[in-house]
């Protein structure tokens, strides 16, 4: 089967830096994790925990994944999944922006959301595995 | 393939970049690079939505 070259370079360009883009915001969550400790007041621990939260979420995320899509590559499930962590991970800054001041005194500002959104930032990332990947290599590993 | 896998290095290292433009260098809140970021993702999502398909294209003769 011949493969269009566009179609080839284009996917392979588009699902690099779709991967890369889910990677830096973990980097960029490493990061600012200082500033977002100073601003919602979290103890060592509770930060701890929040990080805990994400990998440990990750990894049920990858274990349930088998029952979401099996090994199919389903394009419209990664992109629910994906947007939807992301939006659990834009809820930590637009909570500090919107309340301001007013988040270390209100529990629910200061651990539920965080906790939850970091949660679904964690699990709904395996949207992104293997699809990302099997897209690509679909234009890549064709035998002859 | 190899240079595709290097996806996650080079995620790190814009993460770690863009955080550091934005944040030290710039001097915005801690904030926007949140925002910033998961912001690129949407559209990096939407971009994969938009512009790939499952099955490969062939070419048109």
């Amino acid at each position: 089967m011949r493969i269009s070259s566009i179609d080839k370079w284009k996917t392979y360009f588009i699902t690099f830096f779709a991967y890369a883009a889910l990677h830096s915001m973990r980097m960029t969550y490493s990061e600012i994790k200082p500033n977002l400790q100073l601003a919602f007041a979290h103890s060592d621990l509770f930060l701890g925990g929040l990080d805990a939260t994400v990998y440990i979420s990750l990894g049920f995320g990858f274990f349930f994944r088998f029952l979401i899509q099996g090994d199919r590559c389903i394009i419209s499930t990664y992109v629910l999944f994906i947007v939807v962590a992301s939006v659990g991970y834009i809820v930590i800054p637009l909570t500090s922006l919107l309340v301001g001041e007013d988040i270390q005194s209100h529990n629910l500002f200061k651990f539920v959301l965080p906790g939850l959104g970091l949660l679904l930032f964690g699990f709904c990332q395996f949207g992104a595995w293997p699809t990302l990947l099997s897209l690509n290599s679909s234009r890549f590993n064709i035998k002859k | 393939m190899g240079i595709w896998a290097a996806n996650g290095d080079f995620g790190d290292i814009i993460g770690f970049g863009l955080t550091g433009l934005l944040v030290d260098s710039l001097g915005y809140k801690w904030e926007i690079s949140m925002l910033t970021e998961g912001g690129f993702n949407i559209v990096m999502a939407l971009m994969v939505f938009l512009f790939v398909s499952v099955k490969p294209k062939s070419p048109e003769l």
